[in-house]
């Protein structure tokens, strides 16, 4: 649920008192930047944002680490966000499984688009774990393209680093990923 | 994964990034293990080794996990604290409810949970429920349930209990048992002794619908859900419409126009939504059921504004149009046999009464419907007992106002979106109202609330929206309350800079006194005044300010009161101090202020006014300007004694940094230098640090350290700060960087040129302010920068090159769109061709026929006075001009 705009920026700012506009002008920026990651865009007909949207909404808005104050820097908490979101869903499934739970159809759904890949995303998300240690931009770049859906000059942009750059880091993550899996 | 593999991927990475190849990588190392022998491998197969995959983002999942998220994904727990849940009976938007017990007795009554749905600030939800408890638990009334508890369930959504009851909607219920008009009314009038016993306990509904109005097997109505609107939205609807409907706060169908809108809601929120559901009863449909079915409209406002009376509910139906009859036929004659009578008789039953109490329900104005719900209750007992009722069709007026308003409604709904909680006193102010129609008292309240201003970190601008909104909706009828409380928001307005909404307030108030207590009030005087000093500190409008100023005055002459005067006199000083300024302006006008100032002086007769030793300051102003230096200083030193004796921090800091500014004059640089200082820092303690005032400090600061080459860093850094305050795109922007120019070659000058364009736009669009400025920039003592040379030749050229005066009548009796100042420049060069004054009169006019038709009064009253100055026209009373709704 959203909040008024006023109290969400005042937790995501906590760091430095910044003006009005500034933060009027950021939030919008946030809350666009959001909005096409969780894909409210996408069904603008019905504005029907569902909890799991706004969980990551929400954790994205009022997290406790003051955000930087550019698009980059939201769009690295954001994929960062989006990986937990969907492994913490991953979990739950996971869980419902064991128990012997009926998984609902439209969980099936999902998990024939899941059928493409040859892992779970729990396992990825381990792997990334890992991959942290041999270096960090390895990692953001996976999360802006696998998790956020970025291309290769916009994680660039937000990186901070030449398109070529993620391109060979990307090349690299995914080469190393998946020999990790297999 | 060992160190040491980390290590040696490390370096493989290294190496790949830079290259974008193994060719050269210790294949003997990576061969050391399995592993990296395989990464190896894949990174120097090149791009497709690496197949599709990850290529497809998990992003895009995301679009299937929304669709589950709500329903799938998350179970209820089975036991929540001390109750154990049965069944699930219900799904909300917002919540599911279980029949449930209380896991520890044996017979306990079955009780409902309500489990609300993940997504809600549980924090927030919790302060909400300990202020709303009193309330809620204070409904104790048979056709009420009960919420009895509230808690957290293990995973932390919260949850509320309350009384179970097993029933049917009461649409569905009166259909299933086929229940005549008159029972149905019966029924209606138990809910609305129900909803106005909740009123009466400050519980506001605000989501009526079928579904939370059951009937009992018994026949006996249940309200549901009483105030969880408000425990999970708050006092206000200060979230997004959108989420708010989209979290299925409330059900379009039967919200009213102010909610949908995102507006605040009260009791006549539920008198809509009452009326609405009464609707349905009658029909068999909602009004927003009709429109669904209308063919090609899509607009809510039809709904709202004009839906149709119940009794030809049908007509409009179906939007088909081969088969409308026929369809529109057979729905009614279903409707009709379920209420147990006849197609005509069903139209005959609702003309009339009925359809008049349904309207006055519906009507889109919450001022305008029935003002409580036991009003509305009355009118249909009324009718049941053939008794006239009070409900009467809506005039003509009313419509064509309604119409009217329909323009601005959007932008209404836009500004209300924003009201935050800062409105609790005129809610309470509000609920009075509403339910006793004491507006005197919801007057003072209101009153109060403003002049008690600001509640703290609340943008205060939309908060004084809300009232604004509040006076025109629920003082419609009270205009001396309006009159006098449009002139308080109208001031506080200004306080805060937001002068455009400030001189809109004030002009209605002007309008208002002036028709309440007459053209020679003292109500008229204090609006007229507080409008005129608009006029010249932020429009820089001294010919308006000095019309309006002048019409005070003469309202004190004929009253004789002392304040009255001084006001008028004090006022006058300072637009007569504002003319001065201008280069066109008549070579007395700073000898004329100093006498207006000093009359004031004299009224005020030692006391010390409202505006406290403000006269002093601008009578320091004008005398230094004339060269009275002495006489400048020892006004600066009054007026900062009684600036320190009143506490006025606002002045005191203007005092310092006018003072600072005769020290410049006197080539006492270090002292000037300090005050200016002194009287910033005094400024940045209580001016927010928005404040366009605090950038033109800083840009003054600025300037004088750059003229006398003091401190150049500092000259940079305030420049900066001046720009931060005005925004980049601001129209004056260039001015600052102008200074700045010089001082730091190495500045971005593509920054200034840009700024200089921003800036020549504003003037290309017939900025008065900013050309006048762009104008004294160039022809004044300033170096000139060559950027604002160009802006101004730019705008100018075309006039000045004209050689024929005819042309340029032409041009100035032309409709060609072109802004007001290309006309003044234009009768100015004409009348330097030497076109005959009798000519130039014809065309003054003409052009001045244009303006009105195009509002552009206030500018002609510079018009005018320019005309009258230059001897094209003999006296102002030529050309009269309508502004503020009267003649000047």
């Amino acid at each position: 649920m959203m909040q008024e705009p006023f109290e969400i920026v005042g937790t995501c700012s906590n760091s430095a008192r910044q003006d009005d506009e500034h933060l009027s002008f950021y939030y919008d920026e946030l809350r666009s930047i959001a909005g096409s990651i969780l894909g409210f865009h996408l069904r603008t007909h019905t504005l029907q944002p569902t909890a799991l949207a706004h969980e990551a909404y929400l954790r994205l808005v009022r997290s406790s680490e003051p955000l930087g104050n550019d698009r980059g820097s939201i769009l690295r908490r954001a994929s960062r966000i989006m990986r937990h979101v969907l492994v913490d869903y991953a979990r739950r499934r996971n869980a419902l499984k064991r128990k012997g739970h009926r998984i609902p159809t439209e969980l099936d759904e999902i998990t024939s688009i899941d059928a493409k890949r040859s892992f779970d995303l729990i396992d990825l998300n381990e792997m990334l774990e890992s991959l942290e240690k041999i270096d960090p931009l390895m990692v953001q770049v996976v999360e802006l393209r696998y998790f956020c859906g970025l291309t290769l000059s916009e994680t660039g942009r937000s990186l901070g680093v030449s398109p070529r750059t993620v391109s060979r880091a990307w090349r690299f993550a995914q080469a190393w990923l998946q020999t990790q899996l297999q | 994964m060992t160190d040491k593999s980390i290590d040696v991927t490390r370096r493989l990475y290294a190496e790949f990034i830079q290259n974008g190849n193994l060719r050269f990588a210790r294949s003997n190392e990576a061969a050391d293990s399995q592993e990296l022998a395989a990464l190896a491998r894949r990174l120097a197969a090149g791009d497709t080794g690496t197949g599709e995959f990850l290529d497809l983002p998990a992003g895009r999942l995301i679009e299937q996990l929304r669709m589950l998220a709500m329903n799938a994904a998350i179970s209820d727990p089975k036991i929540v604290d001390d109750y154990l849940l049965v069944e699930p009976i219900g799904s909300g938007g917002t919540s599911r409810v279980y029949r449930a017990k209380r896991s520890d007795r044996r017979d306990g009554r079955p009780i409902a949970v309500k489990i609300l749905k993940p997504g809600l600030d549980t924090e927030r939800f919790a302060r909400r429920f300990e202020t709303e408890e009193r309330a809620l638990r204070s409904l104790q009334h048979p056709n009420v349930a009960n919420i009895i508890d509230w808690g957290l369930t293990s995973d932390g959504r919260p949850y509320l209990t309350m009384e179970l009851v097993e029933g049917e909607p009461i649409t569905s219920y009166c259909d299933a048992h086929r229940l005549s008009i008159e029972r149905r009314l019966k029924l209606f009038i138990q809910v609305c002794d129900a909803v106005a016993y909740a009123h009466d306990h400050g519980v506001v509904h605000r989501d009526i619908k079928p579904s939370n109005i059951l009937v009992t097997a018994e026949g006996t109505i249940k309200l549901l859900d009483f105030g969880i609107a408000k425990l999970l939205l708050g006092s206000h609807e200060d979230t997004e419409t959108t989420t708010v409907r989209s979290l299925g706060l409330m059900t379009p169908r039967y919200a009213s126009p102010e909610q949908l809108g995102g507006q605040r809601t009260t009791t006549t929120t539920d008198v809509y939504s009452l009326g609405i559901v009464l609707y349905e009863l009658l029909t068999g449909m909602t009004p927003s059921d009709i429109v669904k079915k209308e063919a090609g409209s899509t607009a809510p406002q039809n709904l709202f504004n004009a839906p149709p009376p119940p009794s030809r509910a049908w007509c409009r139906l179906p939007c088909d149009p081969s088969s409308q009859s026929q369809t529109s036929r057979s729905s009614l004659s279903r409707i009709a046999s379920l209420r147990g009578i006849t197609e005509s008789d069903l139209v005959k039953r609702l003309k009339g009464d009925l359809d008049n109490i349904v309207l006055k329900a519906i009507r889109p104005e919450p001022s305008r419907r029935f003002t409580t719900v036991k009003k509305l209750a009355t009118d249909l007992v009324r009718h049941i007992d053939r008794i006239p009722i009070e409900a009467r069709p809506e005039g003509i007026v009313y419509r064509a106002l309604r119409l009217l308003r329909q323009s601005k409604a959007t932008s209404l709904c836009a500004i209300f979106a924003g009201i935050t909680i800062g409105l609790s006193i005129i809610t309470a102010a509000h609920s009075l109202l509403t339910a006793h129609r004491e507006k005197r008292i919801a007057a003072k309240a209101l009153r109060e609330a403003i002049e008690g201003f600001p509640p703290p970190g609340r943008p205060v601008e939309k908060i004084l929206d809300g009232y604004r909104e509040t006076v025109v909706t629920y003082f419609e009828g009270s205009e001396d309350e309006q009159a006098d409380l449009y002139l308080l928001i109208g001031l506080a307005y200004r306080s805060r800079g937001a002068y455009e909404k400030s001189e809109q307030t004030l002009a209605e108030s002007l309008l208002l006194n002036k028709a309440l207590h007459g053209p020679e009030s003292a109500e008229y005087a204090d609006t007229l005044f507080a409008l005129g000093m608009l006029n010249c500190d932020f429009y820089h409008r001294p010919v308006v300010a000095e019309a309006l100023l002048r019409e005070s005055l003469r309202v004190a002459h004929e009253s004789g009161d002392a304040r009255l005067l001084a006001q008028s006199w004090f006022g006058l000083g300072v637009a007569l101090y504002d003319l001065s300024t201008n280069p066109w302006a008549p070579s007395d006008s700073l000898e004329r202020a100093i006498d207006a100032l000093e009359s004031a002086e004299r009224y005020v007769d030692g006391a010390v006014p409202p505006w406290g030793g403000r006269h002093s300051m601008y009578l320091a102003m004008a005398h230094q300007r004339l060269g009275n230096l002495g006489v400048a200083d020892g006004r600066y030193r009054q007026a900062f004694e009684l600036a320190r004796r009143t506490a006025d921090a606002v002045l005191e800091a203007d005092v310092i940094f006018e003072h600072a500014q005769l020290y410049e004059e006197l080539n006492e640089f270090d002292t000037a230098e300090t005050m200016f200082r002194k009287g910033l820092a005094k400024q940045r303690q209580i001016l927010s640090s928005k404040d366009p005032r605090l950038a033109l400090s800083a840009h003054r600061l600025a300037k004088f350290l750059h003229s006398y080459g003091r401190n150049r860093k500092d000259v940079r850094r305030l420049v900066e700060e001046a720009i931060s305050i005005l925004g980049p795109r601001n129209k004056y922007v260039g001015f600052l960087l102008s200074i700045d120019e010089k001082s730091s070659r190495s500045s971005d000058r593509r920054t200034s040129a840009f700024d200089w364009k921003t800036m020549t736009r504003h003037a290309d669009q017939g900025d008065l302010a900013v050309r006048a400025k762009l104008h004294d920039f160039v022809t004044g003592g300033q170096s000139p920068s060559s950027h604002a040379v160009r802006a101004v030749n730019k705008l100018i050229w075309k006039i000045d090159l004209q050689q024929d005066p005819m042309d340029l009548i032409e041009f100035i009796e032309s409709e060609q769109p072109a802004p007001f100042i290309d006309r003044l420049w234009a009768i100015r060069r004409a009348q330097q061709l030497g076109m005959s004054t009798a000519r130039m009169k014809q065309a003054v006019l003409k052009f001045a026929e244009r303006a009105t038709r195009h509002e552009e009064q206030r500018d002609l009253l510079l018009l005018r006075f320019l005309a009258v100055q230059n001897g094209i026209l003999e006296s102002p009373d030529e050309l009269p001009v309508q502004l503020y709704g009267a003649t000047w």
